[in-house]
């Protein structure tokens, strides 16, 4: 009977070449390919690994340093500072 | 819209959300920025232009646009440069020299005894007799 943790469709089945053949292995999925909050258009910028992968990567090259880098688009986060500061 | 004393806020970069006050007019897309901002040239794309304008005049100093942007209510931080630290010197290793046990070890020469007299050269007379006892043989 295949493991439970097997069943979660977290992982994804990869076949790895052993000396005595071939051998099925359960890797996890990346994450998926960030969007933006506000108008929902794919993300740049923003490294797409598994948290323990971003160990070692610098914070700059996570995601962009700029306010809401990581959350909105470049377009929506101008619009959002803009919004902000006609109050 | 952009003239010298404008008072901005960056859109895009690092400094994005932060007010800036134009120092000077580069061409007709550039403008020199400074303020809580980093001075630096800035595209005015990456500007939103506010209402208000300081009293700053051209190519001013940033002690002058602290003093503007006091007047309106806002400190500017300074940020000294970091000193740049000693960097810690290569200490060479020294070469460490296996010697060799067994077959290539060179036999050391056994020194001279300096305590020992040197030997006296025989003399006349027991020469003498020596060489008449070994004619006595021969015959």
């Amino acid at each position: 009977m295949s493991e439970a943790k097997t069943k979660s469709r977290n992982f994804r089945k990869v076949c790895v070449r052993t000396v005595k053949g071939s051998k099925d292995a359960f890797k996890r999925k990346k994450p998926k390919i960030g969007s933006c909050s506000a108008t929902g258009e794919s993300l740049k910028g923003v490294m797409r690994a598994l948290p323990g992968d971003l160990k070692g990567v610098p914070r700059s090259a996570r995601r962009p340093s700029r306010p809401f880098g990581g959350v909105l688009s470049s377009r929506a986060s101008r619009l959002e500072i803009k919004r902000r500061n006609r109050k | 819209m952009f003239e010298v004393g404008r008072l901005c806020v960056k859109l895009a970069g690092r400094d994005a959300g932060k007010k800036c006050v134009v120092v000077d007019v580069l061409d007709e897309n550039h403008v020199l920025v400074d303020g809580e901002a980093r001075r630096r040239k800035c595209n005015l794309k990456h500007l939103d232009p506010l209402g208000e304008s300081l009293d700053v005049k051209k190519g001013a100093s940033r002690a002058d646009v602290k003093k503007a942007f006091k007047v309106i209510g806002i400190e500017l931080m300074d940020s000294k440069p970091k000193k740049a630290g000693e960097r810690p010197k290569k200490q060479k290793l020294k070469k460490s020299v296996a010697v060799p046990v067994g077959k290539d070890e060179k036999p050391k020469k056994a020194a001279p005894a300096k305590d020992k007299p040197a030997p006296e050269p025989e003399s006349a007379e027991k020469a003498v007799e020596s060489a008449s006892k070994d004619s006595a043989k021969k015959e």
